[in-house]
């Protein structure tokens, strides 16, 4: 039987011995803390230097690599020398290749995780193995290297000064006596040190299970820590220390808690048919044997609301004048210098969305408003970078006040890259909510449709038809798909012939029953129309002549700037134009300032947020201007599980009340019978 | 009954060796080559004893395999306590004897393919703490503080040996109290732990004052502290009685102390009355003046352990799988010891 001896330079309590079956050999493994008595140490590995196979190395302070030298600690050197010829095992060899591959694997699953955070290492010393991944990320690193090996409370920032310091301290910090009683209190220094905001400011703490035994932690509430691997008793350090999540890069094995990485690299070693543990066999093994990153959610009491944010602004320079203390601006030619001073000043957070409750399992959650005092003018005006700035440091304030998910509103989905770069700069995920804001149109299109009252259903489709202009666009596409499935007649309109054949063809197969007719002339057939949905970019162009439009139709006019004007609208009273649908959350909302809806009406593409929040998916549901159909008809489920409701329907110029619905419908009969006639 | 013994040489081994010989068992004794001629010198008289060349400190224990193969497939029990014992043993002599020698036995029972029980001799002061009621089953954990190595060492110990509790084998832990010479002749090998306080009364017994004037004696001795004391030849009667009538049970815990543990006020008057020194102990609360005083003395600090603590020692188990186990009074043994320890000393 082969021997492996694990010398532990902590407590005694992990003392085991174990026999395992690896690779066809049998293994006794033992366990030795030797409770930081270093003589002792050396005198086990002196004495069983030639009874054993190999000694796995843990606690130690192992190799430090600054540059291109490397410094061996002399407590390990001392082990080794005492070892003889007898393998000596760090465990570096596999903690260099699948610490970075675990953490990948985790980050392929979360893409934000990394984003825009601040990682803090309590010590960056011995971590050479997993410090260049994070170059690849867009994320801050910060040491407290200075406290943990030499007491004095000052953060390192960034991997420059670490190297800076290591240049200067690793020939002491290599001979650097190690006792229990130097265990560090990050606690203790918290509320004290100034020098150290940085580090206790992170987002992420990194730290070896080893590491932890020298340390007494600070506050990590709402705070994630990545650790290499996790024993019960350890976990619950991170629990009481109130860490809210934690990747376990390395899980151990459940009925074998002790194969720590040395001992794995140990075993490797012994069991190897040459004798000499290549990167090579390090790499075969990870692959053979799949290991998998776990990660853990802590519930605290106070944190069983979910959070969401939200990014509003004035939509008018009109709504600065509303801001109290501001109202003297109304008349005043001031108003248009205050419009350019409010878009300078940065984001910050408005009001507070209380009482979301799901109708399907009770989850709640609660949103935070931020404000970015910009109007549309501004938005659209100020250089793309600046905007990207205040809205990646609204998301950064969001993230810090525990908001899981982050939505657009208004102009902010707009600018630039409609969400793009805001949602690679911002530590938490972005959506436009630009899904549910094409599923609460359509609502609001079919809840017109019914009010009205002028066609019904046949056999389960309305027996009329319905016209959708811009239709080879992204929403168009979508609603066409949608809607396809819902009428009888299609009429697809769109200027380039090619593209029109294209998705008639499309459509043909995604719905044979309807009768599916493509043109790119939507005069023709608007006459006809009962539903005409209008999303194209024509920049307020005129697409259709109002006069030729059927009475009664219901037309959505999804295009922003309008499809239809101002004036045309006022001139067509018989037909019902709809701009978008708003919505109403579950639960007993609350919001405690107004965001200029009536009520506890939300923007569709706010209640996406609140939406995903609840169902657990964070992630950048709808991102860019582009849309799909699946995660149409997804979210459409979605807000009927948890009861997200159409609670109005807006027109040109606000809310459409019931009253105005019903004298529209009585003036298209009037007009449709003079037809008649 | 086959049964290995470990660690058969020291103070209570020999004892044990030669109660369970004497009930005919058929023994094996691991023994260090260096020992060997020694020990079988000792036990000249036992014919039954096979002996085996072996160290706990090596990773197989047995360094003469071939020789031993065929008898590891007869033991039916191994008795482990060999062990270091001084309360100013250095933590690392403790701790390669003690902690790493039990892995190196818990390893080796693997070996034995017909094992049915494994005797591991632990002490009272693997919890070492000084207040509750501490029940057999308890045990502190690893890195509470000790008052001693040797303490913390066979915690340690009795923790691995808890951790590898297994289905194939019963265990039973037997924790000694506070051992003394025998009961019957005052016998003993070594004057650790109570004699200290004999030696701290012959060395008042000098001072003139205290022996001619004093009538009371203020000491930091805590009321409810007590001297759970055992004689050796009780100790292995007990010992004996469990190794050849064990439970069915995966795990036993017993705590081999008397039913009632004499308070540490007492046994000291009683010993003082025995030395000629008939004072009165008056309990006062432990001040910075004794520790001058007790150097002076040449109390070692170890004694204070032993004063200070006022823990209560749990037996219901050995009450119940062993009601039929009895003792002698200490008033009847104690002028037994000291006779024999004045006559040593003289």
């Amino acid at each position: 039987m082969k021997e492996i001896i694990k010398l532990s330079f902590g407590s005694s309590s992990d003392n085991f011995d174990d026999e395992i079956e690896m690779n066809g050999h049998k293994i006794h493994i033992r366990g030795i803390g030797v409770d930081y008595d270093f003589d002792l140490a050396l005198s086990i590995v002196k004495k069983y230097a030639k009874e054993c196979d190999a000694f796995a190395l843990s606690g130690f302070i192992l190799d430090i690599k600054q540059q291109n030298k490397t410094h061996v600690h002399r407590m390990v050197k001392a082990i080794r020398e005492a070892a003889g010829d007898t393998p000596v095992l760090d465990g570096n060899m596999l903690r260099k290749a699948a610490f970075p591959w675990a953490l990948k694997k985790f980050i392929d699953q979360e893409k934000h995780f990394l984003s825009n955070k601040t990682i803090a290492f309590y010590t960056g010393l011995v971590q050479w193995n997993i410090l260049p991944f994070f170059q690849d990320y867009d994320c801050k690193l910060v040491f407290g290297d200075l406290f943990f090996s030499m007491g004095v409370p000052v953060s390192i920032n960034g991997l420059k000064a670490l190297d800076t310091f290591l240049r200067i301290n690793a020939p002491v910090l290599s001979r650097l006596r190690l006792k229990k009683k130097i265990k560090r209190d990050f606690g203790a220094l918290e509320s004290k040190s100034i020098t150290m905001k940085s580090f206790f400011d992170a987002d992420i703490f990194f730290m070896t299970e080893s590491q932890l035994k020298f340390t007494e932690l600070n506050d990590l509430t709402g705070k994630t820590v990545i650790i290499d691997r996790l024993s019960e008793e350890h976990e619950k350090k991170l629990i009481n220390a109130k860490a809210l999540r934690i990747l376990t890069l390395f899980p151990s094995y459940a009925n074998l808690p002790q194969l720590s990485t040395s001992v794995i690299e140990a075993i490797l070693h012994i069991t190897h048919p040459r004798g000499i543990l290549t990167e090579e066999d390090v790499l075969d093994y990870l692959q053979t044997f799949e290991i998998q990153p776990r990660i853990q959610t802590n519930s605290f009491a106070e944190s069983n609301i979910d959070h969401f944010a939200f990014i509003i602004h004035p939509l008018s320079k009109n709504q600065i004048a509303q801001i109290p203390g501001l109202s003297f601006l109304s008349k005043s030619p001031l108003l248009d210098l205050a419009e350019n001073l409010a878009a300078k000043v940065p984001g910050h957070h408005y009001c507070t969305i209380t009482g979301i409750k799901s109708e399907f399992d009770g989850k709640e959650v609660e949103g935070h408003l931020y404000m970015i005092p910009a109007t549309p003018k501004m938005l659209l005006t100020t250089p793309v970078e600046k905007v990207y700035d205040s809205l990646s440091q609204i998301c950064t304030l969001a993230h810090k006040r525990g908001a899981k998910l982050i939505g657009l509103g208004a102009y902010t989905k707009i600018v630039g890259d409609a969400g793009v770069t805001v949602n690679q700069r911002s530590p938490i995920p972005v959506t436009t909510g630009n899904t549910l804001s094409a599923a609460a149109t359509l609502w609001a299109a079919s809840f017109g449709i019914e009010k009205m009252g002028m066609v019904h259903k046949k056999d389960g489709r309305f027996d009329g038809t319905c016209m959708i202009i811009g239709a080879t666009g992204s929403i168009g596409k979508i609603c066409a798909k949608v809607l396809a499935n819902q009428w009888k007649k299609i009429v697809v309109v769109a200027p380039r012939p090619y593209k029109v054949l294209e998705l008639v063809a499309l459509l043909k197969a995604f719905a044979p029953e309807a009768e599916i007719i493509g043109t790119t002339n939507p005069n023709k057939y608007s006459g006809e129309s009962d539903l005409i949905v209008t999303s194209t970019s024509a920049q307020g162009e005129k697409v259709i002549d109002i006069d030729l439009i059927k009475p009664g139709c219901v037309v959505c006019d999804v295009s922003r700037p309008f499809d239809i004007s101002l004036e045309d609208a006022a001139k067509r009273r018989d037909i019902l134009i709809i701009a978008s649908g708003e919505v109403e959350l579950p639960g007993n909302v609350k919001i405690d300032k107004t965001i200029g809806l009536e009520g506890e009406t939300v923007y569709a593409c706010l209640a996406e947020t609140a939406l995903l929040t609840m169902e657990g998916l964070l992630e950048s549901f709808s991102m860019s201007r582009e849309l799909s159909y699946e995660k149409i008809i997804q979210i459409d489920r979605l807000s009927r599980k948890h009861g997200i409701r159409l609670s109005s329907i807006m027109g040109h110029t606000g809310e459409i009340k019931e009253a105005e619905i019903d004298l529209c419908r009585k003036y298209a009969l009037e007009n449709l019978k003079k037809m008649a006639k | 009954m086959n049964i290995l013994v470990i660690g058969g040489t020291g103070f209570i081994g020999q004892r044990l060796v030669r109660s369970l010989s004497e009930r005919g068992e058929r023994l094996f004794l691991l023994v260090r080559s260096e020992s060997l001629e020694k020990a079988k010198k000792t036990f000249r008289d036992l014919p039954t004893i096979t002996f085996l060349n072996g160290d706990i400190e090596k990773t197989d224990l047995l360094t003469n395999l071939s020789s031993a193969g065929e008898v590891l497939c007869e033991i039916e029990c191994v008795v482990h306590l060999a062990a270091v014992y001084e309360l100013d043993v250095s933590f690392q002599d403790a701790y390669m004897k003690n902690v790493i020698g039990t892995q190196n036995v818990l390893k080796f029972l693997g070996r034995l393919v017909n094992l049915k029980y494994f005797h591991f001799f632990s002490t009272y002061a693997a919890n070492q703490v000084l207040k509750g009621n501490i029940l057999e089953n308890d045990l502190i954990k690893e890195n509470s503080h000790f008052f001693d190595n040797y303490a913390k060492s066979k915690n340690l110990s009795e923790h691995l040996v808890r951790k590898k509790v297994s289905k194939t084998y019963q265990t039973i832990i037997h924790r000694p109290g506070i051992i003394v010479g025998n009961s019957k002749t005052g016998q003993r090998d070594n004057d650790n732990g109570p004699y200290y306080f004999f030696d701290f009364i012959q060395n008042l017994k000098k001072l003139p004052l205290v022996r001619d004037k004093l009538k009371y004696l203020p000491l930091p001795v805590q009321k409810a502290s007590t001297m759970p004391v055992v004689p050796v030849d009780v100790l292995v009667d007990w010992s004996t009685h469990i190794i050849l009538n064990p439970k069915d049970r995966d795990l036993s815990v017993y705590h081999l102390i008397p039913k009632t543990p004499i308070s540490t006020k007492e046994f000291l008057e009683a010993s003082m009355k025995c030395l000629s020194l008939p004072l009165e102990i008056i309990c006062v609360p432990k001040t910075k003046i004794f520790a001058p005083l007790f150097r002076l003395l040449s109390i070692p600090k170890e004694l204070v352990f032993y004063m200070e603590q006022a823990a209560t020692l749990d037996r219901t188990n050995l009450n119940t799988d062993y009601p039929e186990l009895i003792e002698p009074e200490f008033q009847t043994y104690l002028p037994i010891l000291i006779e024999e320890y004045c006559r040593t000393k003289a």
